[in-house]
């Protein structure tokens, strides 16, 4: 560990750019990784650290490795798509398949129709009127007689409208995307759920 | 990519299985001795990018397991074995591919053509069969 860290810091310039890029690789990696548990992403990044490593002090140029890795978001994304991808076949014979697909159809079909449309249309709408709210408070604040902002009755205090309509755009905002954030995480899990009957 | 690009990639997908459980087999590997190994057999074309993701499922599955061990030179390697199940997966896949091998080359095998002359040890019997 120690011989190698001094090995580093003996050759200078190049081995500065070679830090930087192999760290930018892992980090690239680390974060397409965001799906999997913190631990195993961890074992994952340690892995592809150990790999460079070894191929470096194999004589490889460190360009060459990465490049031979491929993209740091495809090699996430190979990752992650065989999580996803279980190979496990269900089991059973032809009926107890038949029942598993069925049972899919009561208990994932039928909320969906009801949840994806609701949560694509709340997540739609809220976004864009977060968007609209916070974009035509700013501007009525620089054009007033364009766009005319009613006072906060109780007080008077100039700006005071914009400044909650900003607000509550935000929290307009907050909400569309936490819809849509919501819609994804179903549908994976429904993916997920899909492939555990149909592989 | 054209028909026999596409079927080809499909059989290497479960052929690198294979040949990964049995490099794995012969004792504790690190990846990038894996990935040495096979990088002597082109027709594989294993490259890190799909060697390392399928070391992954391969642990999951419980056919692979991995502890990590410092190392002289540079940051820890992460050593592989089979598992139990996983030898017994490989045994079973061995003798899968021998037979499938077999199979095939009696059609598809140089010089070989999906006639009935491959088939001359069998005529006493077809003969009975299509009376």
């Amino acid at each position: 560990m120690k011989r190698w860290n001094l090995k580093r810091q003996q050759n200078h310039p190049a081995e500065v750019v070679r830090e930087t890029s192999e760290r930018q690789y892992l980090e690239t990696l680390r974060s397409g990784l965001n799906r999997l548990p913190e631990e195993e992403r961890n074992d994952l990044v340690r892995e592809i650290k150990s790999h460079i490593a070894d191929a470096v002090s194999a004589g490889v140029p460190e360009a060459e490795v990465l490049q031979k890795l491929g993209p740091a978001k495809r090699l996430a994304r190979a990752y992650t798509a065989d999580a996803l991808i279980s190979r496990r076949t269900p089991g059973g014979n032809r009926l107890t398949r038949w029942f598993a697909l069925i049972g899919l159809a009561f208990t994932a079909s039928v909320p969906s129709m009801f949840i994806v449309p609701f949560l694509s249309a709340v997540g739609i709408a809220l976004t864009i009127g977060g968007i609209a709210a916070i974009g035509g408070s700013i501007l009525a604040l620089f054009f007033p007689s364009l766009i005319p902002v009613p006072p906060l009755t109780p007080w008077n205090a100039p700006y005071l409208p914009n400044l909650a309509l900003i607000v509550m755009g935000l929290v307009m905002g907050t909400g569309g995307v936490l819809a849509l954030a919501a819609l994804r995480l179903y549908i994976l899990a429904l993916a997920a759920l899909v492939r555990k009957v149909v592989p | 990519m054209d028909a026999a690009g596409e079927w080809n990639s499909q059989l290497r997908r479960g052929l690198l299985e294979l040949c990964i459980l049995a490099l794995i087999e012969k004792g504790p590997i690190y990846g990038y001795q894996i990935i040495s190994r096979l990088a002597g057999t082109p027709e594989l074309a294993a490259g890190e990018g799909t060697i390392y993701p399928l070391l992954r499922r391969l642990r999951k599955e419980g056919l692979a397991e991995s502890y990590w061990q410092t190392s002289e030179e540079g940051p820890p390697r992460n050593y592989y074995s089979l598992t139990a199940s996983g030898r017994k997966a490989l045994s079973a896949m061995r003798a899968e591919w021998m037979k499938m091998a077999a199979a095939v080359d009696r059609y598809a095998g140089p010089g070989r053509h999906a006639d009935h002359t491959q088939d001359a040890g069998n005529n006493g019997t077809e003969g009975a069969d299509g009376e």
